[in-house]
């Protein structure tokens, strides 16, 4: 019999506390494609951020001065410019909670040999990477996004196709249910996230299941289930119906909510294959 | 019911063994999935042992290339519609190396049927 299939992309996302310095740099915690949906490759402190088909974003969670590279004059998500609280250098390395940077600099951070660990430099001369231009000193109130931005056929994400960016279509007659899972994160503009689970018959048929982990706005489990429920009983068969994707120039295609919008009703900012 | 169809050899004297040549319904499909820049996998449940999967890869372009980074997604969409095809044959095939017969976004060589 015919059944509709749903078509799934991977877009990579991890949401970590920030990590206070040791020696002037900070290694976050460890994440990976079962984790994260994303395994960077290696960077080395020479290769520039916009070869990379990922982003770091620091949010400040408190206010402590002369912490900031002085590079980041702008925040990220509102694009004015950061306060300047009058202390003694007049710079606008003074970081205020709620500041949203993007580590754009060079030296800014180094990613290890796809072991899932980004270092991130402070902003003072000394160490071997972030400088008092690139750098950032953290501090744990901090959070820190690692947010995949193209599919993986970027220098720095990834050094083998293998699972990365990987894309998924199920027959929705083995669709099993969506599991709400606790979150309980921020993302770097403020919006408030939820974590919900959808459970398919596994393809390696073993009789287990696969998870496509979905991060979206909190409180969008009702339409995304709606959203499911639209996608089964469509009657589309000559073609997958895109759930999410993200190609390789970094455009974003979403199912959208239970009205099939075709926009980001459900808030999605991370969606990726835990168990396989 | 209707039913589909796959065969990886060139000749009419190695069809027919292991790995070869494949009939399955149209309701065993498990998924497709990515399995490299150049191949996807359309897996079946097992017809050997219904507790593992049966392998059909498809070759098609480099998705990671500029010019065909879409492949594998068009791809995609060409499987669907073949599996949900109304044939009154009552199968489609879905690539036959004998008869030069594959999905549009497909590359006939290296495609392959791995029962497991």
């Amino acid at each position: 019999m015919k059944t509709p299939y749903i078509y799934i992309g991977t877009k990579g996302y991890f949401n970590t506390p920030g990590v206070a310095p040791t020696s002037n740099v900070a290694a976050l915690a460890t994440f990976s494609i079962a984790s994260a949906g994303l395994l960077t490759a290696v960077k080395a402190d020479s290769v520039a951020t916009t070869a990379l088909g990922y982003r770091v974003v620091h949010v400040a969670g408190d206010q402590v001065d002369d912490t900031r590279g002085t590079d980041y004059t702008n925040d990220f998500v509102t694009g004015a410019l950061f306060n300047v609280d009058g202390d003694s250098d007049h710079n606008q390395d003074d970081k205020f909670a709620g500041d949203v940077t993007e580590l754009t600099g060079t030296t800014a951070y180094l990613s290890g040999a796809a072991n899932g660990v980004i270092t991130v430099g402070d902003n003072v001369a000394a160490g071997t990477i972030g400088v008092v231009a690139t750098g950032m000193l953290m501090t744990t109130n901090d959070t820190v996004v690692v947010e995949q931005t193209k599919r993986h056929d970027t220098a720095g994400n990834g050094a083998a196709a293998g699972e990365l960016s990987s894309a998924y279509a199920y027959p929705m007659t083995g669709f099993l249910g969506a599991n709400p899972v606790a979150y309980a994160k921020t993302h770097y503009d403020g919006t408030v996230l939820d974590r919900t689970d959808l459970h398919f018959l596994s393809t390696d048929g073993t009789g287990t299941n696969d998870i496509i982990t979905v991060i979206h706005t909190a409180g969008k489990y009702p339409d995304l289930v709606k959203t499911m429920e639209a996608i089964a009983n469509c009657g589309i068969y000559n073609r997958a119906v895109t759930f999410y994707d993200l190609d390789i120039n970094g455009i974003e295609t979403f199912a959208g909510g239970p009205s099939l919008s075709g926009q980001n009703d459900l808030g999605i900012v991370g969606i990726f294959r835990t168990t396989a | 019911m209707k039913y589909l169809l796959v065969n990886d050899q060139a000749t009419l004297t190695s069809m027919g063994a292991v790995d070869q040549t494949f009939l399955f319904p149209q309701n065993a499909v498990l998924g497709i999935e990515s399995v490299n820049d150049t191949t996807t996998a359309l897996l079946v449940q097992g017809t050997n042992d219904v507790d593992d999967e049966d392998t059909i890869v498809m070759v098609h372009a480099d998705k990671s290339a500029a010019a065909t980074h879409k492949v594998e997604r068009n791809l995609i969409d060409d499987a669907v519609a073949a599996i949900n095809n109304d044939s009154r044959l009552g199968f489609t095939v879905l690539f036959d190396l004998l008869n030069n017969v594959k999905l549009p976004n497909q590359t006939l060589a290296g495609s392959t049927y791995t029962e497991d």
